[in-house]
């Protein structure tokens, strides 16, 4: 597995990874900053199964993951968690609450798509997972990140392909 | 440096598969007493045989060596009158890995933080 950035974003980290093919990763989801509390697949494909002890017993069921889906795994906290990959790898794009018990509503959109964000009482964090997107005028490559405050709002502009997390909390 | 022999035993042209054999001066035991390994030869940019032993040379030189040195480990060699000694020597250069240079970076690396 290659951990191609993690972003500390001061209420919650992104990490993008990618995971090749055939390869079998052993992750415990626990841990302020390390808890991951959704996922998201922008390509390829992944299985996993959860368990107690890091030690399998080859009796596991693995459960796949497909791409362009965003996953809520909070029922892996506290527990090993184990991703395998087959014929093709995985990008894999993890949010990990600050602290571990914080509320994130998270939704990804896929371009195109133009759409006026308002943040009411919590701040929005636009991550852009695939880019370039413009958010109120600036440009976002992939992996940059942008904070809507309470009480404000930005344009959302993404192009077709492009791929942004609006994280809530 | 020594020689390393490589005979092919077997073809399979519909999965371009080659069955090699493989053994050094080191090795134990004749090349034909040795299992086989294959290789597609689909995995290689090769166009022709001597590219595709070239293309192999390194794996097998590696499967080679590591044969040879399980079959003959190292005897341990007397160190009895080592106690004592005392020797200065010119340190090793270690290898550091290059500076990451700015022009390097994505834009994410560089800044996450786009304000708005």
């Amino acid at each position: 597995m290659i951990i191609n950035q993690a972003t500390n974003t001061n209420s919650f980290i992104y990490c993008n990874v990618y995971q090749g093919a055939h390869e079998t990763t052993t992750y415990f989801n626990g841990g302020a900053g390390h808890y991951h509390r959704s996922i998201y697949l922008s390509e390829g494909s992944v299985e996993y199964t959860v368990t107690e002890s890091e030690t399998l017993d080859g009796n596991e069921i693995y459960l796949p993951l497909e791409s362009g889906t965003l996953y809520d795994i909070s029922h892996t906290k506290g527990k090993y968690v184990i991703t395998r990959t087959n014929n093709v790898g995985s990008v894999m794009s993890m949010f990990n609450p600050i602290p571990e018990d914080k509320e994130l509503d998270i939704k990804v959109l896929r371009g195109p798509l133009t759409r006026d964000v308002v943040a009411e009482d919590k701040r929005i964090t636009a991550v852009c997972l695939s880019g370039p997107i413009i958010i109120k005028d600036k440009t976002l490559h992939s992996l940059q990140y942008a904070v809507i405050f309470p009480n404000k709002s930005a344009h959302l502009n993404l192009s077709e392909h492009s791929l942004c997390a609006l994280v809530t909390g | 440096m020594s020689n390393i022999k490589i005979k092919i035993v077997e073809i399979d042209q519909d999965s371009h598969t080659v069955l090699v054999k493989y053994s050094s001066d080191n090795s134990k035991k004749s090349i034909d007493d040795y299992p086989a390994v294959a290789f597609q030869t689909t995995n290689y940019n090769v166009k022709n045989l001597d590219e595709f032993i070239e293309a192999i040379r390194p794996q097998i030189s590696l499967y080679v060596e590591q044969r040879d040195l399980a079959e003959s480990p190292p005897q341990p060699i007397d160190i009895s009158g080592w106690n004592g000694h005392e020797v200065e020597v010119t340190a090793t250069e270690l290898s550091r890995p290059e500076p990451v240079l700015d022009n390097q970076l994505t834009p994410a690396q560089k800044s996450p933080e786009v304000i708005l």
